[in-house]
């Protein structure tokens, strides 16, 4: 009889993962689809035994713990797998699951074999990598394999390198997530100072300066990662230009593994936490949302729009963190918890629908060879099971019952809505306006998805591709067909599955029942439909309606996604700051003879304008000045430079010590 | 659930699909007698929708299951959240149903419904109206969600269910000063769901008034009378919220019949004093431009917010 | 004997329609509903001033109360209502720097902030809750008042934000500092006299602060001529 455990399963699906991974590099340039096709059924194999370890896991509360220090001594290859841990790699392994049967089909429409092998190869280890910063104990580890996460999501983007947009992207990309690095190094080398170890365990108290310090760069760390606003501009480029497999898999899981961070660092690292930081969680979380859902709603690239989704939700995100910080100073445990649960559930929840939304999207866009969605339009007729799929994901993300979105944001409505409890009223007064816009950030969601399941899925067809479109092949069905009925299974059985989990952590949560008024419902439904039946057996015609006077309507009549989406601009101007930019140009001198002329409508890009290029110029400044310093290119002077630094800093290093 | 759970719903929802068409046409004949006009019959709107049950349902070409599931899922949502505000009987604390975040979120997945079926038929009114609905919604959902903060600031209670039996039990807990900025800003939202004078005009069909009707516009029939319907539910909800918080007197908690009568005789007047009341309102105002609208949502907000301030700084 | 939860529910009454007449008088773009608004806040405040006599027995109070009812809620509108005829001015809906939905929106953000700043200073007094909040809205107001100075552009509307000030001042001073009576009346005199320039002031005038400088310009020549003589 052998005696399996869990950390042999887990090494077993590692191994899995690695040889998924690299049997497509050892069969590189081979034409045929089976080389991917085992690949990934292999990693989908792997996906699932990470799905049973962590949901184990995560139900029964007891810690698994594993190391590689005999094969990699000395780099702190410690890992450990707690309930919190458990919870992310199962979401990392529900939705890497399903985006790898997706995969399946999705890249048939790139010719590039090689290329297609060497993605695959990188998809697996980016899931890999993901797994293995949630599960290590160290910050050495933790640093190793974010760096591997961020550099094989960098290939990843990178797909199509050809074009100037993706490689410029990619760039952003690259850079940013380099920048969020620095950001985390700083703050592992002041905790490490202080406590003397990287292991990632409670660290022993530490002056509230220092501590605060670290919070702030591990905050800005992930921040950047997680694409909190001002540091989110990365999303929306990068998501456009990567395939959609890998937009799916970086906005639905890797900006979480950044919010992981957060999490661990917050409640399990630190000595203690203030109250400040839980103010400035909430209100960065606050602004996010609201400035991303606001920015998505002008946004007519398809992949972009749900870019900033992301940045909307993961502010949804961080309010919850924010709350649970500010609960937990006030000595509120239970709303504390309760508003963890509401930021981790809707980390779940986001991962699902997020991933959902844009492998649907990735389908319908490789179906009508645009992302623009005003050249969409009646795909509801030519695709019907995508729509379904995309539909049941707008439905969630917009937060509407009985899908799981609702859930997730009911319980971080509740807890702001126990604010009241709060002694300090100015603390209530601003847990009161993060409620407000976050019932703005919600409504405003929902009319953006209802702009963009109009105009990508209804009415007439707005281009000769989007006539054309076929229904995607069946496994970019079966993949989002997956986190579809979970998105609805989590929404209607939350309240059973949250009386089932809550004993087992030990608090019970105010969730009202979804089942009782889905069952109603469906009873009424039933009553309307017999009651029609019986009485009338007509059946309805189809026919022309009321086109405005003319006969036949075509495309051009339609509401557009502009036309949508201009009263809300209108509303929100003081946002936007649309500028009517209007030019003439004239034959003449004397300004008579019309030649051309331009208008323009331009929204200011505020953090592009006002933050991003002041620092990139500044920084251009700067390196220009100390390049003209140098008078000659030689390297003479470089290893000069070199020479005097290090001598400086050994100065610097005995001075201090 | 208890009998007497099961038997409120049934009344509930009885009362509620009976009792809603009457205050469509009863704030009808309220303008019409301020206009000078005789005005339709109490029984007009029944007429009508007995009138539409009876026609044929026609699709436009161009739509989609979308167009085809709407009505029904509107009236599904409206009922359930009828069972969601107890309007005679208020049965004991439940924990299934009466969640308010819940009550607007079922008013919020009807409206991304019906705004869909508005874009469904790919015809410009439509769109138009969904455009604005959902715009206009935008900002009148945080006002709604603010008034029950607000609410829940005052009563320690995010359940009507729970909401209504303080106010059963005290009474003149409903006096609290604070609470009348809050009943003018329910009052403004009431206005706003029910596509009501200056938001919106529910008497015409001139492109620049339209919003809630230029989405139903391409329903017919049944349907038709089901999003109707629907809307008249919607109107009876919010009046029976704005008056069980703050008229309270007469709701019963105790399920015997001369209790109930007492209270559902109570409930119809106030009820009737409440359609008066909108009925001028309405026809003493003109409609206001679209983009003046936000202004008098945002206005909504700012007194309930108000109320809170008052609450969190007077304990 | 009246129960003192009783008037203090009365008083947190009085001080919402306070807050709501304040906010009318930022909004409202009728002048003679402006009118009206600011005769309601007065009669309001000297309610709040005889709800207060009620609970201390004060008889400054009841001056006050007098004062206030027949300057602020008979004279002062009657007089601002005379103007109003003469210049026929019906409407003031021109704003500046700031729309009235904003103002709303930031006067209510100033009540949290003067909220957030006062407060603690005055817990060191020894008044209840309701006192304090009360002289918070009274600051507020004199703010309110100051954002509609600034953001109206006719006079007319400008001396209502004067008045609104003022009536901020006197919420401030019954709540909480005992002003000397002297020192009301002569600040009720002060704002008739205000007043009362003003009426003289817009004769015939029908326009915005420019236009009083094209009226002074008309004066300048006899004051050139002075200075020619020297």
């Amino acid at each position: 009889m052998i005696n399996i455990t869990l950390d042999m399963l887990f090494i077993l699906a590692t191994f899995l993962l690695l040889l998924a991974a690299l049997y497509t590099l050892l069969f590189l340039t081979k034409k045929s689809k089976i080389v991917r096709g085992v690949s990934l059924s292999v990693a989908l194999l792997a996906n699932a035994i990470l799905i049973l370890i962590s949901s184990s896991i995560v139900y029964s509360g007891t810690a698994l713990e594993f190391n590689f220090n005999q094969i990699f001594p000395m780099m702190g290859m410690d890992f450990l797998i707690d309930r919190l841990a458990a919870f992310f790699i199962l979401a990392v392994s529900i939705i890497a699951a399903a985006v790898t049967v997706y995969s399946f089909h999705y890249l048939d429409h790139y010719p590039q074999t090689r290329r297609k092998n060497i993605h695959i190869f990188l998809m697996n280890l980016f899931v890999l990598s993901m797994v293995y910063v949630v599960a290590s104990r160290n910050m050495i580890s933790f640093l190793i394999f974010w760096e591997l996460m961020s550099v094989s999501s960098f290939f990843l983007v990178c797909f199509e390198f050809e074009k100037a947009e993706t490689r410029k992207a990619g760039l952003f990309y690259f850079i940013m997530t380099q920048l969020s690095t620095v950001f985390l190094i700083c703050a592992f080398v002041i905790l490490y100072n202080e406590t003397g170890s990287f292991e990632l365990a409670r660290a022993s108290e530490m002056s509230s300066g220092l501590l605060s310090m670290a919070f702030i760069s591990l905050f800005i760390g992930f921040g950047i990662k997680a694409g909190i606003i001002p540091f989110h501009k990365w999303l929306p480029y990068a998501h456009p230009a990567a395939p959609s497999n890998i937009s799916a898999l970086m906005s639905g899981l890797m900006i979480k593994v950044a919010l992981y961070g957060l999490i661990r660092f917050l409640l399990y690292i630190f000595p203690a936490t203030y109250l400040w930081w839980g103010i400035l969680i909430l209100i960065a979380g606050t602004v996010s949302a609201f400035l991303g859902v606001i920015y998505a709603l002008k946004e007519h690239d398809l992949k972009r729009l749900l870019a900033y989704h992301s940045i909307e939700n993961v502010g949804i995100i961080l309010m919850g963190i924010g709350m649970c910080v500010i609960f937990t100073s006030y000595g509120l445990t239970a709303l504390a918890m309760i508003s963890l649960v509401a930021a981790l559930f809707h980390t779940l929840n986001h991962g699902l629908f997020k991933s959902l939304l844009f492998l649907t999207a990735g389908s319908v866009i490789s179906e009508t060879r645009t992302r623009n969605i005003e050249e969409m339009g009646g795909l509801v007729k030519r695709m019907p099971k995508t729509a379904v799929l995309f539909f049941i994901g707008a439905v969630s993300i917009s937060a509407l019952p009985p899908f799981n979105g609702f859930v997730s944001e009911f319980l971080l409505f509740h807890s702001l809505f126990q604010s009241s409890l709060i002694p300090d009223p100015i603390v209530q007064l601003i847990m009161l306006v993060c409620l407000t816009v976050l019932a703005l950030t919600s409504a405003l969601a929902a009319a953006c998805f209802v702009k963009a399941f109009g105009t990508v899925f209804l009415a007439a067809p707005r281009s000769e591709h989007a006539a054309q479109a076929k229904e995607a092949s069946w496994s970019m069905v079966a993949g989002p067909s997956l986190l579809a009925a979970l998105c609805i299974g989590l929404g209607v059985f939350s309240f059973q599955i949250f009386s089932w989990i809550g004993p087992r952590i030990g608090y019970s949560f105010p969730l009202p029942d979804m089942l009782p008024a889905v069952s109603v419902g469906a009873v009424l439904l039933l009553m309307i439909v017999i009651g029609f039946r019986l009485t009338d057996s007509r059946k309805p015609r189809v026919s022309e309606t009321w086109g405005c006077g003319i006969n036949s309507q075509n495309s051009k009549m339609e509401y557009t996604a502009s036309g949508f989406s201009q009263p809300i601009i209108n509303i929100f101007s003081f946002i936007y700051q649309p500028q009517k930019i209007n030019k003439r140009y004239f034959m003449d001198i004397q300004e008579t003879v019309f030649r051309e002329g331009k208008v323009e409508i331009r929204m200011v890009r505020f953090f592009e304008d006002y933050v991003y290029l002041p620092i990139a110029r500044t920084v251009q400044r700067i390196s220009r000045w100390l390049y003209s310093q140098q008078n000659e290119v030689t390297l003479d002077p470089f290893i000069f430079y070199e020479f005097l630094a290090i001598l400086g800093l050994i100065l610097l290093v005995g001075v201090i010590v | 659930m208890s009998v007497e759970f099961i038997l409120y719903c049934l009344m509930n929802l009885g009362l509620v699909i009976v009792l809603a068409p009457l205050f469509i046409s009863l704030i009808k004949i309220v303008k019409a007698s301020a206009q000078g006009r005789k005005g339709p019959s109490v029984f007009q709107t029944y007429r009508n929708l007995m009138k539409l049950f009876k026609k044929e349902v026609i699709y436009s070409s161009n739509s989609s299951w979308i167009m085809r599931i709407t009505p029904y899922v509107n009236i599904i949502c409206m009922l359930v959240a009828a069972l969601f505000v107890p309007l005679v009987f208020i049965p004991g604390p439940q924990s299934w149903f009466g969640n308010v975040i819940l009550f607007l979120y079922i008013f919020a997945l009807a409206r991304f419904f019906m705004a869909l079926a508005g874009l469904d038929a790919g015809s410009t009114f439509g769109g138009m109206g969904s455009s604005r609905e959902m715009s206009l919604s935008s900002l009148t959902e945080p006002a709604m969600i603010l008034v029950f903060a607000a609410l829940a600031f005052v009563y320690q209670a995010t359940n009507l269910f729970d909401i209504f039996i303080t106010l059963s039990e005290s009474p003149l807990m409903a006096f609290n000063p604070s609470l009348m900025l809050l009943a003018i800003s329910l009052f403004i939202i009431l206005i706003a769901e029910t596509a009501r004078i200056p938001l919106d005009n529910p008497e015409t069909h001139l492109e620049l008034t339209m919003v809630h009707e230029a989405m139903i516009l391409e329903q017919s029939g049944r349907n038709l009378a089901l999003m109707e319907m629907s809307a008249a539910v919607k109107q009876l909800l919010l009046m029976s919220v704005l008056i069980n918080i703050f008229f309270p007197w007469g709701n019963t908690t105790s399920f015997t019949i001369p209790a109930i009568a007492g209270s559902l005789v109570l409930f119809l007047v106030k009820c009737i004093l409440l359609a008066l009341v909108i009925g001028l309102f309405e026809s003493s105002l003109a409609k206001m431009r679209l983009f003046r609208l936000p202004n008098l949502l945002i206005i909504a907000s700012v007194l309930a917010f108000l109320t809170v301030i008052l609450e969190v700084f007077l304990p | 004997m009246i129960s003192d939860s009783l008037l203090e529910g009365a008083l947190k009454a009085l001080l919402v329609l306070i807050v709501i007449s304040a906010l009318l008088l930022l909004t409202r773009k009728n002048v003679l509903s402006l009118f009206r608004s600011y005769a309601l806040q007065s009669l309001l405040l000297a309610f709040i001033a005889v709800v207060l006599y009620v609970q201390e027995r004060k008889i400054e109070l009841l001056f006050t109360v007098v004062l206030t009812v027949i300057s602020k809620v008979i004279l002062i509108p009657f007089f601002l209502g005379r103007v109003q005829q003469k210049i026929s001015i019906k409407r003031d809906a021109e704003f500046r720097y700031i729309k009235p939905v904003a103002a709303v929106i930031l006067s209510t953000a100033i009540i949290v902030i003067i909220y957030a700043v006062f407060a603690p200073l005055l817990r060191i007094l020894p008044v209840t809750e309701i006192f304090i909040l009360g002289s918070v809205i009274g600051i507020s107001m004199t703010f309110m008042g100051l954002i509609v100075c600034y953001s109206r552009k006719r006079v007319i509307t400008k001396v209502i934000g004067y008045l609104t000030m003022e009536n901020g001042v006197v919420l401030f001073g019954i709540f909480l500092i005992e002003l000397p009576f002297l020192i009301e009346m002569f600040v009720i005199m002060d704002i008739l006299m205000v007043v009362m320039i003003t009426a003289i002031m817009s004769f015939g005038m029908n326009a915005s602060v420019e236009e009083f400088h094209v009226h002074l310009k008309s004066l300048r020549q006899w004051f050139k001529e002075e200075d020619a003589s020297k």
